[in-house]
């Protein structure tokens, strides 16, 4: 287990990080968690692709970010080419909120199109050999109420913050009886 | 979760609550804070540039339901926050009022209409 975070990394600071993937997945390791946000998935692919481990025994898990709630196939196909490690195995949508695209990217209200289960819908289509399940990212009971009588599939994640200042006690409980698996970002 | 952003005292590694319990199994306040995660069922996700505390951190440690209660309380007894309103870029103004991305705290779910935590 994983996480790969920090945005703007220059060249020096992109070895490094290529080699602690590496380390972290040669010591046991074997959940990648990344984000188009973060700037770096194109790292975290050739750290993978030079880890000596194979693809099939690592779980490699992106999210996509708001300017993209309305085009998810386009931004599974991003996420794709910068990790180039054949697929991805959990696509998230990173937050509920959307934005219009680039390159204006404008703040949406919650009732604007497109909203969360819109995306979401679409999010489905996607599930087959480049993209193996899609989960959701920083939702909560109020959101996962909202999304589950909408849709087909139920999301296999949802990342959280999560620790002992913010431990989300009802929310666990309440994804775990819903067959929703809890990750914890902090 | 055993990151510190920058300005934060990050009190998960510097209470006594949680240097007492890493003492008493031997390892760091990080593994303390993973452990605690990993028992109650949550999937964590560790991040670390330091190669000491990448290989410390896949080791965890099996904490007593008394230690399991101790931290499930913390954020009554020490403090609790959101790590996510520390991040000041995610705070947009929106049709003159401050937003998170657009969103009331009501509307992610966060907040009830009294401002009380829902989480």
């Amino acid at each position: 287990m994983l996480t790969v975070t920090l945005g703007g990394l220059g060249t020096d600071n992109e070895k490094q990080l290529e080699e602690s993937i590496i380390y972290a997945l040669q010591n046991g390791y074997r959940l990648v968690d990344t984000a188009q946000y973060y700037g770096i998935e194109h790292v975290v692919g050739r750290a993978v692709r030079n880890s000596g481990i194979p693809r099939s025994e690592i779980t490699v898990i992106t999210k996509f970010w708001s300017h993209w709630h309305h085009d998810p196939a386009k931004a599974l196909d991003i996420s794709l080419r910068d990790l180039n490690l054949g697929y991805v195995d959990v696509l998230l949508m990173h937050w509920p909120f959307a934005t219009t695209p680039d390159p204006e990217r404008k703040h949406l209200r919650k009732d604007q199109s497109p909203t969360f289960v819109e995306t979401w819908l679409m999010m489905e289509k996607l599930i087959g050999p480049q993209c193996r399940t899609i989960g959701v990212s920083n939702f909560t009971q109020k959101t996962l109420n909202e999304l589950l009588p909408q849709c087909e599939i139920v999301p296999a994640v949802n990342q959280v913050e999560l620790h002992a200042f913010n431990p989300n006690p009802q929310l666990v409980p309440y994804c775990v009886s819903k067959g929703i698996h809890v990750m914890s970002w902090r | 979760m055993g990151g510190e952003r920058e300005g934060e005292a990050n009190l998960i590694h510097t209470h006594a609550l949680f240097k007492t319990i890493a003492a008493s199994h031997g390892c760091s306040t990080g593994v303390v804070s993973l452990s605690w995660a990993v028992q109650r069922g949550v999937t964590v996700i560790p991040k670390s540039s330091s190669t000491g505390r990448i290989a410390e951190n896949i080791k965890l440690v099996e904490l007593t339901r008394e230690e399991m209660t101790e931290m499930d309380n913390a954020h009554k007894t020490i403090t609790r926050y959101r790590v996510s309103d520390l991040i000041e870029e995610l705070y947009v103004e929106v049709d003159g009022k401050t937003t998170f991305q657009g969103w009331t705290l009501e509307e992610l779910g966060w907040n009830d209409k009294e401002g009380n935590w829902l989480n």
